[in-house]
C-alpha cells in the first residue's frame, strides 16, 4: 500500500447541553493495538481536525480502561459499547463515534447517567443491614450455583449500553430500564436481601416500572458483560404478579 | 464549631465509602466528593482478591501468620501496631462484606472459598470470580446508597477536589472543589475531612491503574502542609501489557502455568516470534535463576526484565518489551487454567496468547507510600487503640487519610490482596477516628468566618484564571507524557543516584514549563483540559517527592532497589557460617541506619526530607528475609 | 437522591401494574380467544356453506337468548377497545430503532406495535363493512351467513385489505402469546423462550392459513348458487341438508 495507514474518525460533537450538534473528522497515524480511548487520548494531545484546523479537544469519559468501570460507553459504528474495549483493528473506518442518545448530553461524547444511579436508589438496590460492625457470625450460606447466578448480575457496571439500546427507555420515558431490573433480581435472590423484596417489587410496579419493558431484548444483546437481563425481567414478571396477588388477597 | 457537625470524605473508592458508611452509621452527616461517580472508582479494577484468615482450607492458617507475612512482606518498614489490628479484624471485614451480599466464590458447602496468592503459604485470599475489587466496591457503594436514601449521605459526584480550607490555626475546616460541569469553584465547611483519593501511578505515565489515579489530591494536601511518607516505595508489576493508554495487568498465573519469558538473542530482531528458532531465544529468567526459573518473585522478575532490556538492549524490536510465551502449552490446558485472563489479552490486544507470545513489561502498579498518618497505640494489646481521633490523622489537624493514598500497612512492599483489605479497614478506622474527633470537639471550636472560605475559594479561582488566560505553549497532555517517560526511565524498577539526579533535573524543568501551559480548550463548560492541567502541575510536585525520597535512600528495601547498595545473601551459606553472620551483621547495621520512614514536608524550595523511626514493637527484625 | 422516591398513592403508581397486566391478559382472553374462534368459524366455510352456517348459528343461539349483544359488547368490543386503547398508549411510549438494532427480537417488538395499529384500523373498517353499509359492504345476515359473507367480500379491495388484516392480527396474536409468556414469567431463560417461539410460530401459521383460506373461499364462492339451509327448531342444521348447485 502506497498510502500511509491512518485511523479515521468521524465524531459527533456538541459544545454543551444546549449547543447544536456537528460532525468533525480526524485522522491520525495508524499504530497497532490502539483502542478508541487510546486514540482519543492521542487526539486530545494533538487536537487538529482533518482540515488542519486546531480545535478544542474532544471531551469523553473513561477511567479503568479494562471494561469494568462502565465510564466510557459511547456509540461506536452504530453500536453502544465500551470505547476502551473497542480495538481499532476490529472497526470499520471511518470510525463513527456518537454520544449515547438516551441520557442528557454534557459535552461531545460525555453524557449524564445520573438517572441510573437514581434508579438504584429507587429500587433499594442493597442488602438491608443493621450496620457495618462485626456481628461475630457468618452471613448465611449461599450455594455455589446460586452464587454464580448472582455473580452474573453483580458485574453490572452501570454503563448504560442496555439502556441506550432499549426502545422503551429514552429521555421522555418513565421506564426505569433494564439494568436496574437486573439489580432487583440480584438483590431479591440474596438470603437476607430478600427480606426487602416487597419494597423492591413495589418500586418496580408503578409507572415506569417492570411492565414498561416491551421485550425488545436489545438490552441483553448489547450488554458488554453478557448479563442475562431478559431472564431477570421474566423472573420479575412472576415475582411482581405474586406480589400483586399478595397485596390484593393477603393484606 | 458549627451547630451540627459535618464530615467531608474526598474520594469514593473502597476507602472513602467505608469511611462514609461508618460516619453515617454514627448519625453524622457526610458529604462525599468524587471526581466521577463513585461506582467507577479505581477499586473496581482489582481482580485477585482480599486477604483474611478464615482458615477454611484446613491449613491451620493463623492471624499471627498473616501479621508476620504482612510485616515481612513490607520489609519491616511499617508501623506494626496498626498491622496487628488490620490482620485481626480482617475476618470481621470479610464477614461484613459477606453480609452486604458480595458474591464471593463458594465451596460446594456454600461457604466462602479461599485461594492462594503471592508471597504466602496458605490459602487466605477470598475472591469473587475474577472481579473481587468490583464486587467489594459495589457492596460498599450499595450500603452508602442506603444511607443516602436515609438522607445521611450526600454525594457530590463529578467534582474535582482542589484544596483544604485551613483556619488561622492551620486546622482543616473544609474544602474547595470544582464542579466539573460549569467549572465553578465552591467552598464547603466541615468539621473533619477524610481524603481517600487512591493511588498515584499515573505519575509514571501509563500504569496498571485507572486513568484518573493521578495522586493529585494527595499532592494538594501535601502542598498545604500534610506530610508525605515513604514515597520512594512503588510496586512494579513484572507482567504488564503495555498499551497506548494503560498497561493492563497480566496475572502472575501465566507464569505459574508454565509461561516462559524470553527475548530474541539478537538485539533488535524484528522477526515474528514464532519464526525465531529455539536456539536464538534467550530465556533469561531460566538461565539466571535456574532454581525458580520463570516463577521468581515479582521484584526479581521485574529487575531481570529491566536488566535484559535496559542493560543488554535485548527488548523486542529495541522497545521496552519481552515475550511471555504460553504457546508451547496445549490450548485446552490454557483455556481451563487461564481462560478469563487470556480472554482479557484477546479483548485488548486482539491477539490469541495460545497462538502468539504475549508482549509484556514491568509496570507501575501500586504506591506503598502516601500521606503520613498517625495512630494511637494501645499499650495493653500492643496494637492500635481502635477508637481514637489520632488514628489515620495526618499532620494537618482535622484532616484524615485512608486507602491507597495513605502510607500505612504496606511498608516497602505490598503483599498481593492486602490492599483491598487495607483500603476497607483504613476507611473504617479513619471514619471512626473522624467521628471521635468531631464528637470530642463539643461546642468549643469557634465558628469559621465566611471570609476564610471565600479567600481559599478565590485563591483557587485565581489558579484557574491564570491557567485559562496563560498563553504559554505547553500542552498539559504532552507534559504528562514527558513526566511519565522521565519517571519510567530513571525512577523505575532499578535505580541509581546519577539517574535519579537526571530525573530531578527534568522534574525541575517540567515544573517551570507546567506554569506556562496553554489550553486548547477555553470553554467554561465541562473543560477536562483545565482540570487535567491542574492535576499535571500537582503530579509534577509529587514526582519530585518520589524522586527526592528515592535519591536519599541509599539501600535496597522492598521495591526500592539500588544495585550499588545491595546486600547480597552469601550463596549456600546459612546461620552459623561466618560469612552468613557477617552478612547478618551488615543487615542489622543497615537497618539501624535505614529502617526509618522517609517523611517529606513541602517547602517553597522543594521537598524537605526527614526520617522517623518505625514502630517495630510487634515483630522486631531479627533475621534477614530469606526465601531459600 | 431522596426525591427520586415516588408517591405510591399517585394514580399511575397504583393502577399502572394492574392496567398493564390486564392489557396483557386481554390480548389472550378474551381478544385472542375470540380471534381463534372467529378464524375457526370463518374457516368452517371450507367445509361448505352449511358448515359455516351451522357454526354461525351456534353463536347466534345467544341471540335467541337475547344476550348476543351484551356478550359481544362485554367480551369482544370492550376488551378490544381496552386493549387497543392501552396498546396505542404503549405504542407511543416506545421509540424503536430497528435500523440501528436489526435483531430479530427487536424487529418483532416493532412489528408487534405496527400490527396492533393496523389491526385496529382493520377491525374498525371490518366492523363498518360487515355491520353497516359502506360502499361495497353489506349488513351481515346471520341467517344467510355464507351468502351475505360472500356478498360482503365481493368488492375488489376486500382481498388485499382482509389479507393484510388477517396477517397482522394473527402475527400480533402469535407474537403476543410469546411475550405474554415472558410477561407472566412462564418462560424465563433464552432456551425456553426459543422453544415457546416455535410453538407460537406454529399457532400463528395455522391461524394465518385458516384466515387466508377462508378469505379465498369467500372470494371464490358462487353466491347465486346458495340457498338457505333448513334449520330445525333447535337450531341444528339438518344432516344431509347440504346445499347443492342448480
Ligand atoms: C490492576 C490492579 C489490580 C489490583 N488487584 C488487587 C487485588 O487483587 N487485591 C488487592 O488487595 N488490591 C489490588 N489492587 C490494589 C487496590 O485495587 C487499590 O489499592 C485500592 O482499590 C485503592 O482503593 P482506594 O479507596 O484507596 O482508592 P480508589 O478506589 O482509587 O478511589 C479513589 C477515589 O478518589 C476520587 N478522586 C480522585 N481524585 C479526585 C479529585 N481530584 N477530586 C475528588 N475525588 C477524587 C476518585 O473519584 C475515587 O472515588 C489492584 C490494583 C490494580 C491497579
Ligand atoms: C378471513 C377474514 C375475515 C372474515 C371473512 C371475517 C368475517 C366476519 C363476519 C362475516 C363477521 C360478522 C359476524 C357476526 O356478526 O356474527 C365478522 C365480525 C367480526 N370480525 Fe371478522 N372476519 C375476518 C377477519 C377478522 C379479523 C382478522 C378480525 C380481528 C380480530 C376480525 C374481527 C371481527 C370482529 C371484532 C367482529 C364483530 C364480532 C361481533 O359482531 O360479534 N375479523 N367478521
Ligand atoms: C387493536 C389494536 C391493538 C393494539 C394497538 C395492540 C397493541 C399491543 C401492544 C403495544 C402490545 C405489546 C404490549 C407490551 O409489550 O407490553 C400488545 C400485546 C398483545 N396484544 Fe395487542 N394490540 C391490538 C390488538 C390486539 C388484538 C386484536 C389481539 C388479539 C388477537 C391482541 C393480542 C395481544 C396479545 C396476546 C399481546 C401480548 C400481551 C403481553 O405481552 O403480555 N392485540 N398489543
Ligand atoms: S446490564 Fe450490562 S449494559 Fe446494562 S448497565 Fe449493566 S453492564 Fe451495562
Ligand atoms: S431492550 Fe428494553 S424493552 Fe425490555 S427486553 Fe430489554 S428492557
Ligand atoms: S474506561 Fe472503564 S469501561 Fe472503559
Amino acid at each position: 500500500m502506497a498510502e500511509k495507514k491512518v485511523i479515521h474518525f468521524k465524531i459527533k460533537r456538541q459544545n454543551g447541553p444546549t449547543g447544536a450538534p456537528y460532525w468533525e473528522e480526524f485522522k491520525m497515524d495508524y499504530a497497532p493495538n490502539h483502542n478508541v480511548v487510546s486514540a482519543l487520548m492521542y487526539l486530545r494531545e494533538h487536537p487538529v481536525n482533518v482540515d488542519g484546523k486546531k480545535i478544542e479537544p474532544v471531551v469523553w469519559d473513561s477511567n479503568c480502561m479494562e471494561e469494568v468501570c462502565g465510564a466510557c460507553s459511547m456509540i461506536i459504528n452504530d453500536v453502544p459499547r465500551q470505547a476502551c474495549a473497542a480495538l481499532i483493528d476490529d472497526l470499520e473506518q471511518p470510525i463513527v463515534l456518537e454520544p449515547l442518545t438516551k441520557f442528557p448530553l454534557i459535552r461531545d461524547l460525555m453524557v449524564d447517567r445520573q438517572k441510573m444511579f437514581d434508579a438504584l436508589l429507587k429500587i433499594k438496590a442493597w442488602v438491608p443491614m443493621d450496620g457495618s460492625w462485626d456481628i461475630h457470625r457468618h452471613a448465611p450460606l449461599i450455594a455455589a450455583g446460586e452464587q454464580s447466578v448472582r455473580y452474573l448480575f453483580s458485574r453490572c457496571m452501570t454503563c448504560g449500553c442496555c439502556m441506550e439500546a432499549c426502545p422503551q427507555f429514552h429521555q421522555d420515558s418513565a421506564f426505569i430500564g433494564p439494568a436496574p431490573l437486573g439489580q432487583v433480581k440480584m438483590h431479591n435472590s440474596h438470603p437476607t436481601g430478600k427480606y426487602a423484596n416487597e419494597d423492591r417489587l413495589h418500586a418496580i410496579m408503578g409507572d415506569g416500572g417492570l411492565t414498561d419493558c416491551g421485550n425488545a431484548q436489545n438490552c441483553v444483546k448489547v450488554c458488554p458483560k453478557d448479563i442475562p437481563l431478559t431472564d431477570a425481567i421474566a423472573q420479575l414478571g412472576r415475582q411482581t404478579t405474586m406480589q400483586w396477588l399478595r397485596d390484593m388477597f393477603v393484606k | 464549631m458549627a451547630a451540627k457537625p459535618k464530615i467531608i470524605v474526598v474520594g469514593g473508592g473502597l476507602g472513602g465509602l467505608w469511611a462514609a458508611m461508618r460516619i453515617a452509621e454514627k448519625g453524622i452527616p457526610v458529604d462525599i466528593f468524587s471526581l466521577f461517580p463513585v461506582k467507577r472508582s479505581h477499586s473496581c479494577c482489582a481482580q485477585g482478591g482480599i486477604n483474611a484468615v478464615l482458615d477454611v482450607k484446613g491449613e491451620n492458617d493463623s492471624i499471627w501468620q498473616h501479621i508476620v507475612d504482612t510485616i515481612k512482606g513490607g520489609d519491616y518498614l511499617s508501623d506494626q501496631p496498626p498491622i496487628r489490628n488490620l490482620c485481626e479484624e480482617a475476618p470481621a471485614v470479610i464477614r461484613t462484606f459477606d453480609r452486604m451480599g458480595v458474591t464471593f466464590s463458594r465451596t460446594p458447602e456454600g461457604i466462602m472459598d479461599q485461594r492462594l496468592f503471592g508471597g504466602v503459604k496458605n490459602r487466605r485470599t477470598a475472591f469473587a470470580g475474577g472481579t473481587t475489587g468490583q464486587q467489594l466496591l459495589y457492596a460498599a457503594d450499595e450500603q452508602v446508597r442506603a444511607h443516602e436514601a436515609a438522607g445521611k449521605v450526600t454525594k457530590h459526584e463529578n467534582w474535582d477536589f482542589l484544596s483544604l480550607v485551613l483556619d488561622d490555626q492551620g486546622v482543616c475546616r473544609g474544602i474547595t472543589a470544582m464542579d466539573m460541569g460549569n467549572m465553578q469553584i465552591h467552598a464547603f465547611r466541615a468539621d473533619a475531612v477524610i481524603v481517600a483519593t487512591g493511588g498515584l501511578a499515573l505519575i509514571y505515565g501509563r500504569s496498571t491503574m485507572s486513568s484518573n489515579s493521578t495522586g493529585a489530591p494527595a499532592a494538594r494536601v501535601y502542598q498545604q502542609g500534610a506530610k508525605f511518607a515513604n514515597a520512594e516505595f512503588i510496586q512494579f508489576h513484572p507482567t504488564g501489557m503495555p498499551g497506548h493508554d494503560k498497561n493492563r495487568l497480566m496475572s502472575e498465573a501465566c507464569r505459574g502455568e508454565g509461561g516462559r519469558i524470553w527475548v530474541p538473542k539478537k538485539a533488535g530482531d524484528v522477526r515474528d516470534p514464532l519464526d525465531i528458532p529455539e536456539e536464538e531465544r534467550f530465556y533469561f529468567l531460566e538461565e539466571w535463576y535456574p532454581a525458580y526459573g520463570n516463577t521468581v518473585p515479582r521484584d526479581v522478575a521485574s529487575r531481570a526484565i529491566c536488566r535484559a532490556v535496559r542493560h543488554m538492549g535485548l527488548g523486542i524490536g529495541g522497545k521496552d518489551l519481552v515475550y511471555l510465551d504460553l504457546t508451547h502449552q496445549p490450548r485446552e490446558f490454557l483455556e481451563t487454567r487461564l481462560g478469563g485472563i487470556l480472554e482479557m489479552y484477546r479483548t485488548f490486544f486482539g491477539e490469541d496468547p495460545c497462538e502468539t507470545p504475549m508482549k509484556i513489561f514491568p509496570s507501575t502498579h501500586y504506591s506503598m507510600g502516601g500521606i503520613w498518618v498517625d495512630f494511637e497505640k494501645d499499650e495493653q494489646t500492643g496494637g492500635m487503640a481502635r477508637v481514637s481521633p489520632k488514628n489515620h490523622a495526618t499532620s494537618i489537624p482535622g484532616l484524615y487519610a485512608c486507602g491507597e493514598c495513605d502510607f500505612a500497612y504496606h511498608g516497602a512492599n505490598r503483599l498481593g490482596a492486602n490492599s483491598l483489605l487495607s483500603a476497607s479497614f483504613s476507611g473504617m478506622v479513619a471514619g471512626d477516628a473522624a467521628v471521635a474527633r468531631v464528637k470530642g470537639m463539643g461546642k468549643s471550636g469557634k465558628e469559621l468566618p465566611e471570609s476564610t472560605l471565600e479567600n481559599e475559594r478565590k485563591r483557587q479561582e485565581d489558579g484557574n484564571k491564570s491557567i485559562m488566560s496563560s498563553d504559554g505553549r505547553e500542552n498539559p497532555f504532552a507534559l504528562h507524557r514527558e513526566l511519565g517517560d522521565l519517571m519510567r526511565e530513571h525512577v523505575f524498577v532499578e535505580r541509581d543516584n546519577a539517574g535519579i539526579d537526571k530525573a530531578l533535573n527534568g522534574i525541575g524543568e517540567l515544573k517551570q514549563r507546567a506554569r506556562k501551559v496553554s489550553l486548547d480548550d477555553r470553554a467554561s463548560w465541562a473543560n477536562q483540559s483545565l482540570s487535567w492541567a491542574r492535576q499535571v502541575q500537582d503530579m509534577i510536585m509529587l514526582a519530585e517527592v518520589i524522586a527526592k525520597s528515592a535519591r536519599m535512600r541509599d539501600e535496597c528495601r522492598g521495591s526500592h532497589y539500588k544495585a550499588e547498595f545491595e546486600l547480597k545473601l552469601p550463596e549456600g551459606k546459612f546461620e552459623g557460617d561466618p560469612e552468613y553472620d557477617e552478612y547478618k551483621a551488615k543487615w542489622k547495621a543497615n537497618n539501624e541506619k535505614w529502617l526509618k520512614h522517609t517523611i517529606v514536608t513541602h517547602t517553597d524550595d522543594g521537598p524537605r526530607i526527614e526520617y522517623k523511626p518505625v514502630d517495630i514493637s510487634v515483630l522486631p527484625p531479627e533475621k534477614p528475609r530469606d526465601y531459600r | 437522591m431522596a426525591d427520586a422516591a415516588v408517591d405510591p398513592n399517585a394514580l399511575g403508581e397504583r393502577y399502572h401494574f394492574l392496567i398493564r397486566r390486564l392489557h396483557s391478559l386481554s390480548g389472550i382472553v378474551p381478544v385472542g380467544v375470540f380471534l381463534c374462534v372467529h378464524m375457526s368459524v370463518n374457516a368452517s366455510v371450507l367445509a361448505g356453506p352449511a358448515r359455516f352456517q351451522f357454526a354461525v348459528d351456534q353463536i347466534h343461539k345467544l341471540a335467541n337468548l337475547g344476550i348476543l349483544k351484551p356478550v359481544e359488547v362485554l367480551f369482544i368490543f370492550l376488551p378490544i377497545a381496552f386493549h387497543a386503547y392501552v396498546g396505542a398508549w404503549i405504542w407511543l411510549t416506545g421509540k424503536p430503532e430497528i435500523m440501528r438494532y436489526p435483531h430479530l427480537d427487536n424487529i418483532r417488538y416493532a412489528v408487534q406495535r405496527w400490527t396492533g395499529i393496523i389491526a385496529i384500523v382493520f377491525i374498525l373498517a371490518h366492523l363498518w363493512h360487515v355491520h353497516w353499509i359502506i360502499p361495497g359492504g353489506t349488513e351481515f345476515d346471520a341467517h344467510a351467513a355464507a351468502e351475505s359473507a360472500v356478498n360482503a367480500m365481493a368488492s375488489l379491495w376486500v382481498g388485499p385489505v382482509y389479507a393484510l388484516g388477517v396477517l397482522c392480527a394473527v402475527f400480533h396474536f402469535a407474537n403476543g402469546i410469546w411475550t405474554f409468556l415472558i410477561t407472566w414469567g412462564v418462560t424465563i431463560g433464552p432456551g425456553s423462550q426459543r422453544r415457546s417461539g416455535w410453538v407460537c410460530g406454529i399457532i400463528g401459521v395455522v391461524l394465518a392459513l385458516m384466515g387466508l383460506a377462508a378469505l379465498a373461499k369467500f372470494k371464490s364462492m358462487d353466491v347465486s348458487a346458495l340457498q338457505h339451509p333448513p334449520v330445525t327448531a333447535t337450531g341444528k342444521v339438518e344432516p344431509g341438508a347440504q346445499t347443492t348447485g342448480h
